[in-house]
């Protein structure tokens, strides 16, 4: 076997997938939602990345006037001890995103590899990972955080490793679907005949091919994580000590006739993320088409089924 | 319905049911300290310990005790409340109805009024109503349905106080029948509302991708063929088919939407399991908030079995798959 | 003003159509009874008061039960269940006389045979204070006859008449608890006492129901009954209250204090008194078993770092006084005036916390060089353990420690967890304790600064303080009868924990109830609605 007759196969599918994704991204462009999406995305990123250089103040300390309403010193206004709420929620941004790449690099790695490893052995394999998949899929997310948080205290790890850990079913789902899909497709023919190994071709092969259609829905976990940290930050699970938007929005509770601009700045700035990825996962569902379709039998819609 | 399907979609659920058990039993177990601290709460007795780790069988081999585990979870022996000293399966069950009550409604709601904005959307994709169902769709999706409900009891309930703030029945109240099937009605609007709000979102897109699917087949082209105006086409050939997907949804959201109940009931002193969950939490009452997590993973199993039956009821093709 | 007027007039027409369709539909729903409604924070679970110290229970079932004393608003002891008493051999023997004919709810007849069964068999096994507060000190509690009830001590016990109230002291029917197991009583959900209330209804996360016990042997209750509803946040509590939902609550959060006051049809009432006890000090613990507190220029350090003012003003909402002394200003007797109590002083701060060898290089977190016990470049982090509902105090001390050159890490602890890591296994650095002084120093003062105390119990001597001087001071003050002498000893006692400074004693904390101006007569004390009346509800 030549080394060049080995690279043909390998190769081609990967110059497909960066032609293919250029292409896409222009395609999301083209959509007007698709546009907010990114602006939105971006924004957030941006904020978060930014954050120390935007933020006028140290989150942490005090200004002169405590519970003062949005005004040009502090243009969302102060808590109760005098914080500078602008900051807060800039600051926030970073932990809150954090927090969701987290989950979903854990959620993404758990699912593309029981979807693979389901779709390319097929068989009794399949069945039993496929088992496995619908037992994660029906655990109750939520509660089960709680209890955990419950029984072994608060911490953002164990609140990452619980919800990355209970949500890769949907992204296994569709990555498997993806590999059934290709298994018999020319290229990966092709890899085989020549002997390729499982692992690479999986790996080198699927995984590229299988991504865009997975990252739909990692785009809509990362929003629901969003969700789930702020209702979690709600109920007075968050870590008080890393400001996020949840602890934010918890924290505005015992104001919410007195002081508006507290529930409101934090509840708009998760509102408008999820919005961001929302929307963006949107039309690059939209983008794909039929792949999508074919990915999610509900056109994209069926991501949304498995949060909390 | 083959009887085949049936018998081997309720077999699928043995394994899946063990599973919760056994993640259960694994946090017992990894949870810091002694698990019958974590099974029967941090304010127990030496005897009571002894009782509960004899009964539970904390005192024997793992494999022994996941058996005795799981036979005394299946028997609905959770423990008891230490908070209320009653057993925890009882506390739980007690607030079922209230929680079934807000979600059954909340779920019935999303439906009425989501299938036919999605069909709207999706009678003209893109168009301006397509969009602005959308938008409202995925705004609501995207916000945090605790602000969600904290909005609508400043604006609904403070603001233009046409709904009460709070609670299930007036204070005090006595009326029994009608009078009080109506009391709680008027306080169950605004929750039931905020709750469906999340769903009507994941609904609305749903039924509208199912008409874009289906107004482009062969039977609703042959059907405009004839002739048929516009509207008879969306309500008579292309919804019927189009709705089918969103039965199963409502099934697979069960976990979500028991999240969101919980949320819900906490923000509107609604006095079901969620509202149970957050004292529990705060009392650390460990087998309430254990029996809460396993009542609502078999909910969920349960919801999942009910709907997947009844789409194979409706929709022949799922029968031979 | 035109927005304004168009809301005004949107709410009118939303308001009329909705009370239109409301009572159209609701008929007689809205019906109540001739009884007040009160909110309630948090569902106690069960209403026995003697096997528990928690707040909720004791909010929802004082109104069943009686002391045999009781405690008015200014803590002054009155007689409820004993009608009188006498104290001899200098203060180790009390001996009281029952009030007879009192019934149970049930009944049955009250005898001494319930006292003496509840302090032996429930009090002082299950209540946390009156356990540790009294229980040492009891030699036994024994019933002479059918109404009268002796108590015997090992040495003169000052503080008893304070401790036998509702709160601290419940009775309980012995005929129901007898043979059982206290924690598991069916009673403790269908409570039987002798109150100024019965028992009538409890549901669930919802809420408790009681009627007026006619039979009362105090002034009977005016009102029908009380509807106490279960209501777990404070914010949609004060809506309730404002939109007549209820009646009476507990506790105001302070930030609605302010908007509360210009309420014309609500009346608040700002009291010492709190659930878990009264005059309460909200206070810093050190953990001196840790080295980087042992060095007391490092506790001094950190008093001068902290602004208690702001303490008052941001986290207390004004509802309080910035504590200058161990004992409250409210046990006139006993507290000290003047004392050294380090001031809000950040540049001293520092001189202290440098010459500690805490140094600081650039504005950054302060990190050790030659402290004794700790790491050289170890950064100065401490942690700060908080209940849930302290968490604002964490916020701030978080916030003005920075200033210093400290990072303040708040652990916010469940209560269950909180007193396990605290005061059982001693896992902290800081941490926070509500100390309620009670009426004498005796109660709770006593209990966080002698090291006979350094006990996994809540609310003992957190910060695992000792000092000989102390503990004498303390013998010497509780023995002594004369006030005047007691004083001088617990100034003595004040000046020397002040300069060790084991804790930075933060707010005198004080709470606010509020009513409706619909009903009267309310008191801040645990019978809060004996005496309460109600004008008829107008709708």
């Amino acid at each position: 076997m030549f080394a060049s007759d080995e690279r043909a196969p390998a190769g081609a599918p990967a110059r497909r997938v960066e032609r293919a994704e250029r292409s896409s991204w222009r395609a999301v462009v083209a959509i007007p939602s698709g546009r907010i999406g990114i602006a939105l995305t971006g924004l957030t990123l941006a904020i978060a990345v930014l954050a120390p250089l935007l933020a006028p103040a140290d989150p942490f300390a005090l200004g002169a006037v405590s519970l003062s309403p949005p005004s040009w010193a502090n243009l969302m206004g102060t808590d109760a001890i005098g914080r500078d709420l602008l900051s807060g929620v800039l600051y926030g941004a970073r932990t809150s995103l954090l927090m969701a790449s987290a989950v979903t690099v854990v959620a993404f790695a758990c699912g593309a590899t029981v979807g693979m490893a389901a779709g390319y052995s097929g068989g009794a394999i399949d069945d039993l990972l496929m088992r496995m998949t619908e037992l994660f899929q029906v655990l109750p997310r939520f509660f089960l955080v709680v209890v955990t948080i419950a029984l072994f205290g608060p911490g953002a790890d164990r609140v990452v490793l619980v919800l990355g850990l209970t949500s890769w079913p949907v992204i296994a789902r569709v990555m498997r679907g993806e590999v059934l899909a290709m298994r018999e497709l020319d290229f990966v023919i092709a890899a085989r005949a020549i002997g390729a190994p499982g692992s690479r071709i999986v790996w080198r092969e699927l995984l590229p091919n299988a991504l865009p259609s997975a990252a739909v829905l990692l785009g809509l976990l990362f929003g629901q994580i969003l969700l789930v940290e702020a209702s979690l930050g709600f109920i007075g699970l968050g870590d008080p000590n890393a400001l996020s938007w949840g602890l934010l929005a918890g924290q505005a509770q015992g104001f919410l006739r007195v002081a508006w601009w507290l529930s409101l700045f934090p509840g708009l700035a998760i509102a408008i993320a999820v919005l961001g990825v929302n929307l963006l996962a949107d039309a690059w569902a939209s983008v794909l088409g039929g792949r999508a379709v074919h990915a999610t039998p509900a056109g994209g819609a069926k991501g949304w089924e498995g949060t909390m | 319905m083959s009887r085949r399907f049936v018998l081997r979609r309720l077999l699928q659920v043995i394994p899946t049911a063990a599973g919760i058990l056994l993640v259960s039993f694994l946090l017992i177990h990894l949870a810091p300290g002694d698990p019958v601290v974590a099974l029967a709460g941090d304010h127990g007795d030496p005897a009571y310990y002894a009782e509960m780790r004899h009964r539970f069988g904390l005192d024997r081999s793992l494999p022994a005790q996941l058996a005795t585990y799981a036979l005394r979870v299946v028997q609905g022996d959770l423990g008891f409340s230490y908070v209320q000293g009653r057993r925890a399966a009882d506390v739980i069950i007690e607030r079922m109805p209230a929680t079934l009550l807000l979600t059954g409604t909340a779920l019935v709601i999303a439906v009425i009024i989501a299938v036919p904005l999605g069909a709207l959307a999706g009678q003209r994709p893109h168009g301006a109503r397509d969009t602005g169902i959308s938008a409202l769709a995925l705004g609501l999706y995207s916000a945090p349905v605790f602000w969600v409900g904290q909005v609508a009891i400043l604006v609904v309930a403070l603001w233009l106080g046409v709904a009460p703030v709070q609670g299930m029945t007036n204070a005090g109240s006595d009326a029994a029948g009608l009078p009080r099937a109506f009391d709680v009605l008027r306080h169950l609007a605004l929750p039931a509302l905020v709750l469906a709000s999340q769903e009507i979102a994941v609904l609305v897109r749903l039924t509208r991708s199912g008409v874009i699917d289906e107004m482009t087949r062969d039977h609703v082209r042959a059907a405009r063929a004839k002739g048929i105006g516009e509207r008879m086409v969306l309500l008579r050939h292309a919804l019927p088919r189009a709705v089918l997907p969103v039965v199963t949804v409502i099934g697979a959201r069960a976990g979500h939407l028991s999240a969101g109940a919980a949320i819900v009931e906490i923000v509107f002193g609604w006095p079901g399991a969620g509202r149970l969950l957050l004292s529990s939490l705060q009392a650390r009452d460990t087998p309430v908030l254990l029996g809460l997590f396993l009542v609502i993973a078999f909910a969920v199993i349960l919801a999942n079995l009910v709907t997947d039956l009844a789409y194979a009821a409706i929709d022949p093709r799922v029968r031979l798959g | 003003m035109i927005a304004t007027h168009a809301r005004r007039h949107l709410r009118t027409v939303l308001g009329a159509v909705g009370l239109a369709a409301i009572s159209a539909c609701a008929g007689g729903a809205a019906d109540r009874s001739d009884g007040v409604l009160v909110a309630a924070i948090s569902d106690p679970g069960h209403l026995n008061p003697a096997i528990t110290t928690n707040g909720g229970v004791h909010t929802a079932a004082s109104l069943l039960y009686d002391g045999l004393l009781s405690l008015d608003d200014a803590m002054q002891p009155s007689p409820a269940l004993a009608e009188r008493w006498e104290v001899e051999d200098g203060g180790a023997r009390y001996r009281f006389h029952l009030r007879r004919g009192v019934r149970w709810h049930d009944g049955q007849p009250f005898t001494a045979a319930d006292v003496e069964f509840t302090f032996n068999e429930v009090l002082l096994e299950f209540h946390a204070r009156t356990r540790a507060s009294m229980g040492p000190a009891l030699e036994s509690v024994k019933a002479l006859d059918d109404s009268t009830v002796e108590f015997r001590f090992r040495r003169p016990y000052a503080p008893l008449l304070q401790q036998l109230d509702v709160d601290e002291a419940p009775i309980l029917p012995r005929h129901l608890f007898v043979g059982s197991d206290p924690l598991r009583n069916p009673a403790n959900i269908a409570p039987v006492g002798t109150g100024p209330y019965r028992f009538a209804a409890y549901q669930g996360g919802r809420e408790i129901r009681y009627s007026a016990n006619r039979d009362y042997f105090g002034k009977a209750p005016a009102l029908d009954g009380i509807v106490m509803r279960i209501i777990p946040d404070p914010a949609t509590q004060v809506v309730a209250l404002e939109s007549g939902e209820v009646d009476w609550l507990f506790s105001v959060p302070g930030p609605e204090r302010a908007r509360l006051e210009k309420n014309p049809g609500v009346r608040l009432i700002q009291t010492a008194l709190s659930p878990g006890g009264s005059n309460c000090i909200t206070t810093l613990g050190f953990n001196l078993d840790r080295p980087s507190f042992q060095d007391v220029r490092v506790r001094r350090g950190i008093a001068h770092a902290i602004d208690r003012d702001q303490f008052v003003e941001r986290v207390a909402f004004g509802a309080g006084r910035a504590a200058d002394a161990p004992i409250t200003s409210r046990i006139a007797f006993a507290h000290a005036t003047g004392l050294p109590v380090p001031a809000w002083d950040t540049v001293r701060a520092g001189q202290l916390l440098d010459s500690a060898g805490w140094r600081r290089a650039t504005g950054g977190v302060r990190v050790a060089k030659g402290v004794a016990g700790v790491a050289d470049g170890t950064p100065f982090i401490i942690g700060f353990s908080v209940l849930p509902s302290q968490a604002n105090y964490g916020d701030l001390l978080r916030a003005q420690l920075r200033a210093a050159g400290i990072d303040v890490r708040v652990e916010a602890l469940e209560q269950a967890v909180f007193s396990q890591t605290v005061f059982t296994s001693r896992n902290f650095d800081t941490a926070i304790g509500a100390y309620c002084n009670g009426t004498d120093p005796e109660i709770g003062v006593r209990r966080m600064l002698v090291s006979s105390n350094i006990a996994p119990v809540p609310f003992s001597n957190m910060a695992g303080y000792r000092n000989a001087a102390v503990d004498s001071l303390f013998e010497r003050a509780a023995t002594a009868l004369d006030v005047g002498e007691r004083g001088r000893f617990y100034r003595a006692m004040q000046e020397i924990v002040v300069r060790d400074q084991p804790y930075v004693w933060l707010v005198e904390t004080l709470s606010t109830r509020a009513h409706t101006t619909r009903c009267r007569g309310f008191a801040a004390s645990s019978h809060f609605a004996a005496t309460a009346t109600c004008a008829s509800r107008r709708r």
